[in-house]
């Protein structure tokens, strides 16, 4: 199997504000992730995940619509279950409970607005890192499972 | 949802057609009742009458042509704003990111004065962005006078500037606007002190921390100690300051003599914020005379998982700490949140639905504001969740809850905000 | 021997006129200026996001009556319950309904009977059954005895559990921003009692996913017409009385209440047509002879999308029964008539509601017909007749192209330049025909208010996607010339 590297995955971001949408691209681009879409349109977002197949969704919280915690919920039935597909939360609530929900949702980690490029791009790695250490161990784990 | 391209101008117009067709009306309302005639017609009061209508057709000629030119121009303005704001932004993105140097951007292309859309460009940004990024956006407003501009309209008689200046501001988180914002804590409209409030937390939270009364933090608890402000915009605020709240909520949870408003939003806020490390702090308000305090007490460290021993617990249940703050009565006990009723069966005022018709005849409830209201027979319990609480705490149920008093928004106590009490 | 009471009459109608006017002309200026520089400078859409970010808002009730409702429940509750609305819950009455409106719930929503426990705070009919839903735990279905609206309000109102609640129409589009939006009112302004936002005509509009994403002018001319009169009704008429802190109408379609102080008022009345209006009387009447401080006050922000009725029966009906209820709360709480206690309410609103609102189709007719009469009959110079007449309907034509503007300013506007030509069009032909018909139906109104007391008359609904009839307590009045 090819290794990918994070810097070949497919990124999408998800957030009603253009600015947002327009900063995180560029700074994802400049930190060299060349594949990475976006939508300001929340009710686009579950299309464009089977569209695009990403392997991290950066989603904000709070849009007009669909917010992201009904977004996440549209997307639970699509995610195989032993799938690891990052969702990481951006949001300017602090809040324990509402860090809790998005948890629980399916979110595996938050970035809180204003953010700042490095953290960003550090969770980013971390995630996209942890993604296809699982994808290159999926088909190992699942020969041991039907070994067992 | 509005507009605010042309609307002044057209507001002006509006009271300009309708000052001076007010005026024809006054007219011919004194050339009518000065009697000129017998009947109502009449040469002098024909002309009068004919030259308001003249001027009624020429002001919805000139109503009608303003709209449609208005719409003509603001649909083409819009197109350009957006083209504009997203020009800006990508020159503000290359800035911060440091794709584009600074002194590229400084050069002679870019106008000494910024443009609208710039400066909302950049302000947008700031929103999101913090850090190095965050600095280099602020350094650019001060290098094109922005900052100092926003300052001056701050001071402004005219309130709409002021109102602009403000929010700018509270987008901007510019620590030198910090104490101009919260001198307009003491402005006499509500307005202005509610988006002054917000825009100086959302700035505080920015802010290096330094401790003492004279920091920026302390300096925030003075202000926000004096000010009129309602419960709700000063949970607000407290809310915005994100990660300096606690020392904040720490400051005023410590003042003895803080006002029993201010306590309740300190409270809640600190419950909302989940500050387990301050359930000392908001323990010290169980024993409150005041029940609506003890009650945001309880609510708090409900939230902060520190419910307290059995000995305040039941001093709680015994004083009547009802959740009368919430403005509602429980219809089904819920679990975990909620205290333990005693079975309503002894309490006139309550009484349940059946559980099912099955073959019987549904009872019938004739509750009325005169006449004490008795089920009937055959009624089924609610399903409590949890035992009942022992009869001693009956009459304190009782006194509590059926005598009916006045609700705590009507005695001026404010309904807890928000979710998932 | 006429010549003198005509004479007299004649400067009657022309005071009127000339007050009538210049009251109109004040208020949408005093509105205007109220819309330009309150709600549009004080809040941009940037920062309202990060106070709702932060979840400062109160949770609401939603109830929702209904009666013989089995075409329509259905879709109305799950769009209600699709509402992204952080915490809401959604409490459905059926009064007594003798269809398969519960049987549609039941089956719908899974709902399983449990018994309830609440106080009692309002008398109603007697509730047969309540429901919990498996799927939906915030959706509650009550059972009960036909009772009418008002009482299937008070049953919703004792078992509503959170401090706010809004009694929607099955017909009508929220907003969730919308409801949240007018929650943070009742945060920022605690003496606040009661919020009405701004009703708009979704006729013509492109719905997806609950929202509008496209608005257009509908294709009949009654629909732009009333595009015109609710433009008129909110804009200038609610947005004035409002900044006086005089707003006596609230429409049912889409208001936001205190459940304590409604409660404290004793919940709405049975027995009346326009429930929503005379609740929104009794609240000012309740804390004004108690002294409290309260503020009841309309918001042009949020805004709730209704369908208005696209044939002349119906909107006949409708008129009918929306006049009617405006006189019967009139006539029920005479008392504020011109009483100080009442403050500027009853030295200024009531009577301006009694003389300018429910008498005007009155006034208006007898003008028409005098100086018709006069005309003919030579009394009048018939040249100075049509003059008179032209005048009065250029005025009103005034008054709805004031309206027709300040749509131009709202976001979400009529984009198209045809669409905007239409509507300013319509504020012309308005006054030829439709305007006179609706006077008459008014008219036949306040005669019929000693015998059709709180008689709603039948409602007709077509399916999900058109309703004819929209809510019978939603009062608009709109304005006249």
């Amino acid at each position: 199997m090819e290794t990918l590297r994070p810097k070949d995955a497919r990124i999408l971001v998800v957030d009603d504000e253009r600015v947002n949408v327009v900063l995180l691209e560029r700074i994802l681009e400049q930190d060299g992730y060349t594949n990475v879409r976006s939508t300001t349109k929340s009710e686009q977002a579950v299309a464009l995940y089977d569209e695009f197949e990403p392997d991290l969704i950066l989603l904000d919280l709070h849009m007009p619509g669909l917010d992201g915690f009904a977004v996440m919920e549209r997307l639970e039935d699509r995610i195989a279950r032993d799938t690891f597909l990052p969702i990481l939360i951006l949001t300017a609530d602090i809040r324990p409970e509402v860090k809790r929900r998005a948890l629980s949702a399916g979110a595996k980690d938050f970035v809180t607005k204003p953010f700042d490029r490095t953290e960003v791009l550090l969770r980013i790695q971390n995630l996209l890192e942890t993604r296809f250490l699982h994808m290159r161990l999926r088909p190992e784990l699942a020969s041991e499972g039907q070994a067992t | 949802m509005w507009r605010r391209y042309g609307d002044a101008i057209y507001t002006l117009v509006t009271f300009a057609v309708f000052g001076f067709e007010t005026l024809a009306l006054g007219a011919l309302s004194i050339s009518f009742l000065l009697g000129r005639t017998t009947g109502i017609a009449s040469t002098p009061v024909e002309g009068v009458l004919l030259a308001t209508l003249t001027s009624t057709a020429s002001a919805l000629a000139l109503l009608g042509f303003f709209l449609l030119g208005y719409h003509f121009t603001s649909t083409l303005r819009d197109r350009w704003h957006v083209e504009q704001l997203d020009a800006w932004t990508e020159r503000w993105i290359g800035l911060a990111l440091e794709d584009t140097p600074a002194e590229q951007i400084a050069d002679g292309s870019m106008p000494r004065r910024l443009p609208r859309a710039a400066v909302d460009a950049v302000l947008s940004l700031l929103e999101v962005v913090k850090g190095e990024e965050g600095d280099r956006l602020k350094a650019v407003l001060a290098r094109h006078g922005v900052d100092r501009l926003l300052l001056r309209h701050l001071r402004s008689g005219h309130l709409t500037a002021r109102l602009d200046a403000i929010e700018s501001l509270g987008k901007a988180r510019l620590p030198q606007a910090f104490d101009a914002l919260l001198g307009l804590l003491e402005h006499p409209k509500p307005v202005v002190r509610r988006m002054a409030v917000r825009a100086a937390a959302g700035t505080l939270a920015t802010m290096t921390p330094e401790p003492g009364p004279e920091g920026p933090g302390g300096r925030f608890t003075a202000a926000l100690k004096g000010a009129s402000l309602k419960s709700g915009v000063a949970q607000e605020s407290l809310l915005l300051l994100e990660t300096r709240a606690g020392a904040v909520l720490r400051d005023l949870l410590a003042e003895p003599d803080l006002g029993d408003r201010l306590r309740w939003v300190a409270l809640e806020t600190t419950g909302r914020l989940g500050l387990a490390d301050m359930a000392g702090e908001v323990a010290a308000s169980t024993t409150h005379p005041d029940p609506e305090l003890r009650a945001a007490a309880f609510r708090a460290l409900h939230r902060l998982g520190s419910v307290p021993r059995t000995r305040t617990r039941r001093c709680w249940t015994r004083c009547g700490t009802r959740s009368t703050s919430s403005g509602s009565r429980p219809a089904t006990p819920r679990p975990s949140s909620r205290p333990r009723w005693p079975s309503p069966r002894s309490n006139p005022g309550w009484g349940t639905t059946p559980g099912g018709s099955g073959g019987r005849r549904p009872p019938r409830w004739h509750a009325s504001a005169t006449t004490a209201w008795r089920p009937s027979r055959g009624r089924r319990r609610p399903i409590p969740t949890r035992p009942p609480v022992r009869w001693p705490y009956r009459s304190c149920w009782r006194r509590a809850c059926w005598t009916q008093p006045a609700p705590a928004w009507s005695r001026g106590w404010p309904e807890p905000c928000g979710a998932r009490r | 021997m006429w010549s003198a009471p005509l004479t007299v009459y004649q400067y009657v109608l022309l005071v009127y006129f000339s007050g009538l006017n210049l009251l109109y002309a004040l208020f949408c200026c005093v509105g205007l200026r109220a819309l330009v520089i309150v709600f549009a400078r004080e809040f941009s859409q940037g920062s309202l996001r990060d106070l709702l970010e932060r979840d400062v808002y109160k949770p609401v009730s939603i109830l929702v009556p209904a009666y013989d409702e089995e075409v329509s429940i259905v879709g109305s509750v799950r769009s209600l319950l699709a509402l992204q609305f952080p915490e809401f819950e959604v409490i459905v009455v059926s009064d007594g309904s003798t269809d398969e409106t519960m049987a549609r719930l039941v089956d719908a929503f899974a709902l399983a009977e449990q018994p309830w426990a609440s106080r009692q705070d309002l008398p109603t009919a007697p509730v047969r059954r309540t429901f919990r839903s498996l799927t939906h735990p915030n959706l509650v279905v009550v059972d009960k005895e036909n009772g009418g609206k008002a009482d299937a309000l008070n049953a919703g109102l004792n078992l509503a559990r959170y401090p706010l609640f809004a009694a929607v129409d099955a017909d009508s589009m929220l907003d969730a921003e919308a409801i949240l939006r007018a929650t943070r009112l009742f945060v920022e302004d605690e003496t606040l009692v009661a919020v009405g936002g701004t009703i708009r005509p979704l006729n013509g509009a492109v719905v997806r996913d609950g929202r509008v994403t496209e608005l257009a002018m509908p294709k009949r001319w009654i629909e732009r017409f009333q595009v015109l009169e609710y433009a008129r009704a909110f804009f200038t008429g609610r947005a004035g009385w409002s900044h006086f802190k005089s707003l006596l109408i609230i429409s049912g379609a889409f208001g936001l209440f205190r459940r304590t102080a409604v409660l404290e008022a004793g919940g709405f009345l049975v027995g009346t047509v326009s429930e929503d209006m005379e609740l929104v009387v009794r609240l000012h009447k309740h804390f004004l002879r108690k002294g409290q401080p309260y503020n009841i006050r309309f918001t042009p922000d949020p805004i709730c999308w209704t369908e208005v009725p696209t044939d002349l029966k119906t909107l006949r009906r409708q008129r009918n029964r929306w006049h009617r209820g405006l006189c019967e709360t009139l006539w029920k709480h005479r008392d504020m008539l011109f009483n100080p206690r009442y403050g500027r309410l009853g030295m200024v609103a009531v009577p301006y509601f009694w003389f300018f609102e429910a008498l005007s189709p009155l006034v208006e007719v007898s003008g028409y017909l005098i100086v018709g009469v006069g005309a003919f009959t030579g009394f009048v110079s018939p040249r100075f007749a049509i003059l008179f007449v032209l005048l009065a309907v250029m005025y009103g034509m005034l008054l709805s192209q004031l309206a027709a503007g300040v749509e131009t300013f709202l976001s979400t506007r009529y984009p198209r330049m045809r669409d905007r030509i239409v509507l300013l069009v319509a504020a012309f032909i308005e006054f030829v025909g439709y305007r006179q018909f609706l006077v008459f139906e008014r008219t036949l109104a306040t005669v019929q208010v000693p015998f059709k007391k709180g008689q709603w008359g039948k409602m007709r609904r077509q399916g999900a996607t058109a309703i004819a009839t929209p809510d019978p307590g939603q009062a608009v009045t709109a304005p006249r010339p």
